[in-house]
């Protein structure tokens, strides 16, 4: 089985498109209709490609043959095909859906009947992967339990929520102990493969930002409400970014850059290396929600990172590196060592 | 030279690129010194047209930096799965995909090779051997796309009966399952493809630590976890810091790091004697070596050593492994999110309260450097430290000294310590 193959081709995708839209109309495509799918369907330059394998020239067929002249239309282009181009479940694909039928998240979104179901329709095929070939060292081991039956049933109906933009009443454990109630939209769902978590993102009625661990609601409840106007994921996270990036210098030292630049792969950042002193200046844009995790990673690397600002994350790192030298150096010297 | 194509035959060069333009993104073209500067080119633009908008470019005085700068954690589809959908093909390869399946729509019975092929000519006055079009029934029955049977001496073909649209027709919740793990690392590209074949956009689901630039290693991890699972010895070719060089050995499972999106080959190497973990993003390519009859023995040796392991190594030819204890401060009131952070980020080994705000863990490792980053994630929670080593602890140490006066204008009414370090 193969991942990469040219069934899956964008070009293809694209020629698909212009098959499917003349036959479902009946009716010739035009150049610029075509181009249009192929910008839709296909990569940035493939404009610049696909129109002369795909468009006839006078009489003289295309190098793809799939598409003839109409006559009757000055311009205009048929299908070759008498039907109209199909989508198959292709045998990978079937492998892939048996492999993450053995994982708990599945049923998140299936009840055991389903599952039972789409087992027997997988029968005839192995899954793409055996989970138990993974080891994730250093995952959390406090995650979700996924097959708690009120933790899917609390899920679903947060799910639906959030298709419907419909308010959900939760209850939920808050931080500070006890339990709370809010009236919620959900605008995404977030996992975290490190936390094994999923956290909701939604708005509350009064307009603002709400994140909560699924496994802290306790009950949740649809209500009848409809959201009128709800900000785009857009909006709402850049809502919760930082004001200004952390800025953060990395030192030529213990491979520290490859490491910070692997390490922080996830996060939106601009980097600049200075050549003559090796040092490497970055600025990492974050969730300000998420800022003691960032200090956290910051911390991991010990000396080799500075963090140069906002003022206030240098002042935390500052106050651990304090902390901890008081700890290794009670005396105030070196002679703790 | 040939001209400039969006399409390519392998993903070797492809990942390198892209893997240095996401992950270095201070390197100028210069810098990029594997191949000619055409290359560097064309790998850019092909780049550049799959993460359309996520490119930045700065001008620097060494050159043009171009780096792919994009919050992860805040996109809905990795671009990169577009690498995937850019494989190289030719005229009749596309031809005989559109023309044979409405051949096929036609006869749902099935045809034999020799009736597709007049059909072809007799349809759209397309003429191609039989040979040509019994391999491509043969590859699309491979790919499950059609069905062959056997009737009388001939193979018959008829199109699959499943397709995306029917599949989620039958399982709704299916569609939010597959949005879902199209995003999740292992071959998330897969029901990206069941995805856009249905027309589906994943619209609701983001991935916190979301490092998408390990996709593009996703073939290299099929074939291993194929031959892992087939109980094969294989070879493979790795590019390192060092070069190019191959191994042999019993692949047994892949590592993968949460916090770094990274992913480890462990492979026994009967030559050595001993478990070796490999990045797969340095794994160029992995050859089947045949039957391994000793997998399921090495491979229960790997179980009974795992827990040793804090992160992918065994142990190397340094003495790093041993015993450790280390001694963490909070306070069980106000600090419990520090206590829950020993618990559920500890590895093996165990975490026991051992006085007043005092909780320490211990555990054997193969190699204690493993744990440094993961230990100064706690500064200023480390009350002691034994058994990492004379060389690991002196410098856990002298790395807090050098932290200390790395921000000493945050507490200027400190200085006096940082005079007496010297």
């Amino acid at each position: 089985m193969n991942i990469f193959t040219e069934i899956n081709s964008a070009y293809y995708k694209a020629a698909e498109a212009v098959l499917s839209l003349q036959t479902e109309q009946g009716e010739p495509v035009t150049e610029k209709k075509i181009t249009e799918l192929i910008a839709k369907h296909a990569f940035k330059d493939s404009g610049l490609f696909i129109p002369e394998k795909l468009i006839p020239k006078g009489d003289k067929p295309s190098d793809w043959g799939l598409l003839k002249a109409d006559n009757a239309v000055n311009g205009g282009f048929v299908s070759v095909l008498r039907h109209k181009p199909r989508q198959f479940l292709t045998a990978i694909q079937k492998s892939w859906l048996r492999a993450k039928l053995s994982d708990p998240k599945m049923r998140l979104f299936l009840d055991d009947e389903q599952i039972a179901e789409l087992s027997d329709f997988l029968k005839d095929i192995g899954p793409l992967y055996d989970d138990k070939l993974f080891r994730r060292f250093d995952i959390f081991s406090d995650g979700d339990n996924f097959l708690d039956p009120d933790y899917r049933k609390i899920f679903g109906l947060l799910l639906a929520a959030l298709e419907n933009k419909q308010y959900i009443t939760v209850e939920y454990l808050s931080g500070k102990g006890g339990n709370a109630n809010v009236s919620i939209v959900p605008i995404a769902v977030e996992y975290s493969a490190k936390n094994d978590k999923f956290r909701i993102h939604a708005v509350k009625q009064t307009g603002s930002g709400i994140v909560m661990n699924v496994g802290r609601i306790v009950s949740a409840e649809l209500t009848n409400e409809t959201a009128q106007s709800l900000p785009t994921a857009d909006e709402y996270f850049s809502r919760r970014r930082c004001s200004a990036p952390a800025v953060v210098e990395i030192k030529p030292e213990r491979n520290g850059l490859e490491r910070f630049m692997l390490e922080f792969a996830s996060y939106e950042k601009e980097s600049a290396l200075d050549p003559e002193t090796g040092m490497c200046r970055a600025k990492i844009w974050y969730d300000k929600n998420d800022e003691t995790e960032l200090l956290i990673m910051l911390l991991s690397f010990g000396p080799v990172i500075e963090i140069i600002s906002p003022k206030a994350l240098r002042q935390q790192a500052a106050q651990r590196a304090l902390r901890q030298y008081e700890l290794f150096f009670p005396e105030g010297g070196n002679n703790g060592e | 030279m040939g001209s400039f194509s969006e399409l390519i035959k392998n993903f070797d060069k492809t990942r390198d690129y892209v893997r240095d333009f996401f992950i270095y993104g201070f390197k100028v073209r210069s810098e990029f010194n594997r191949k000619s500067s055409r290359t560097y080119d064309d790998e850019k633009r092909r780049a550049e047209s799959w993460l359309d908008g996520f490119f930045r470019y700065v001008n620097t005085p060494r050159g043009k930096q171009a780096a792919i700068t994009l919050d992860s954690g805040r996109i809905y589809e990795n671009p990169l799965y577009k690498a995937y959908y850019s494989k190289s093909f030719t005229d009749n390869d596309i031809k005989l995909h559109f023309m044979i399946t409405d051949i096929l729509a036609d006869f749902p019975e099935g045809l034999c090779v020799r009736e597709v092929t007049e059909k072809l000519l007799d349809r759209y006055g397309e003429f191609f051997d039989e040979q040509t079009v019994r391999n491509k029934l043969k590859e699309y029955a491979a790919e499950g796309i059609y069905i062959s049977s056997r009737a009388g001496k001939k193979d018959l073909f008829a199109l699959s009966p499943d397709t995306p649209a029917g599949l989620f027709e039958k399982f709704p919740g299916l569609i939010n399952a597959v949005k879902f793990f199209s995003e999740a690392s292992e071959f998330g590209v897969v029901g990206n493809s069941i995805l856009r074949a249905a027309g589906i956009k994943n619209d609701i689901f983001l991935n916190k630590h979301n490092y998408i630039v390990h996709t593009l290693e996703d073939e290299i991890l099929l074939a291993l976890t194929e031959n892992i699972s087939r109980k094969r010895f294989i070879k493979i070719k790795n590019f390192g810091k060092s070069g190019s060089c191959d191994f042999r050995g019993i692949p047994l499972k892949i590592y993968v790091s949460c916090r770094t999106g990274r992913r480890y080959l462990i492979m026994y190497l009967p030559d050595r004697k001993r478990f070796c973990s490999f990045r797969l993003d340095y794994i160029k390519t992995v050859s089947d070596m045949g039957e391994c009859p000793e997998f399921d023995e090495t491979l229960s040796d790997l179980a009974k050593n795992e827990d040793k392991a804090f992160g992918v190594s065994f142990g190397g030819s340094r003495d790093w492994g041993g015993r450790v204890k280390i001694v963490f401060r909070a306070d069980e009131e106000r600090e419990k999110h520090i206590i829950d952070r020993l618990y559920r980020e500890k590895r093996s080994g165990a975490v026991e309260k051992t006085g007043d705000g005092l909780f320490t863990y211990t555990g054997e490792f193969f190699d204690t450097n493993e744990m440094m980053s993961w230990l100064k994630s706690f500064t200023g929670r480390i009350v002691s430290v034994n058994g990492l080593g004379d060389y690991a602890e002196k410098r856990l140490r002298s790395d807090i000294v050098r932290m200390k006066k790395m921000y000493s204008d945050c507490f200027p009414e400190k200085s006096e310590l940082t005079e007496k370090e010297g």
